[in-house]
């Protein structure tokens, strides 16, 4: 249940179940795991174009949707130029709607 | 801080909502509770390719459908304020009570408060001794 209090104040990546990923500063959460992430970007990484950063701002997630909420080592995070990566989608853990 | 504080927070703002479908709602909230359920109004529905648009006055959405909500970034900051006063508001209340700790929790309305001394013979074998909580017990007998 409190597994999440450490992360509040810290960056975080967030992996939803369709297969998205964003990265923030974790403001709070829930006992359903829904999320309010601050500064929220979305990075999309695809095989074959450079990685694209979306900022997004003020971010809540709803708790269904959240796959994976990770804690972000900064320094390995800073020496990673996301620019450069390149990945295959990540897929869905569910079919969300139908 | 939690999520549902900062939805509350958020009315008559701005927000979007994204279903799970895939479709986008813009509009501003009105009202919120604790399933997230939402009425918006002046909303503007996006399909999920974002090729069609719908203009509704007022829609309302039921809130295991939402995936997320984004929401102006000033309101973190509101939602923090608004904390922080609720949090005054019940230091104040509850200041009066110093040491009330037995007060609290003597339940009967009598008043209980702190260390009671000489309550009589009455107390024996009650257990409590001096240092009961409650004065019901105490004054029943």
């Amino acid at each position: 249940m409190s597994a999440l209090a450490p992360y509040v104040g810290k960056a975080v990546v967030v992996i939803t179940s369709d297969g998205r990923l964003f990265t923030g500063t974790l403001q709070g959460y829930d006992q359903t795991t829904n999320l309010i992430l601050e500064s929220a970007k979305e990075r999309v990484i695809t095989p074959d174009a450079p990685t694209v950063v979306l900022d997004l701002g003020l971010y809540l997630l709803r708790g269904e949707s959240v796959a994976l909420c990770g804690l972000v080592d900064d320094e390995i995070d800073s020496e990673i130029d996301w620019y450069k990566v390149r990945g295959m989608r990540l897929g869905e853990t569910k079919k969300l709607g139908r | 801080m939690l999520p549902l504080t900062l939805l509350n927070t958020s009315q008559g703002h701005p927000m979007l909502v994204e279903l799970k479908s895939g479709e986008t709602l813009n509009g501003h909230l009105v009202n919120c509770d604790a399933w997230m359920n939402l009425t918006l109004k002046e909303v503007v529905q996006t399909n999920s390719d974002g090729t069609r648009f719908f203009r509704l006055p007022e829609c309302y959405v039921r809130g295991n459908n939402i995936k997320y909500l984004r929401v102006p970034d000033e309101v973190l900051e509101i939602a923090r304020e608004k904390n922080q006063q609720q949090r005054e508001e019940h230091r104040k209340v509850s200041q009066p009570q110093r040491g009330g700790y037995n007060r609290q929790y003597s339940g009967s309305g009598q008043r209980g408060g702190g260390y009671q001394r000489n309550r009589g013979s009455a107390n024996i074998g009650r257990g409590g001794g001096q240092f009961q909580r409650g004065g019901r017990s105490a004054q029943q007998y």
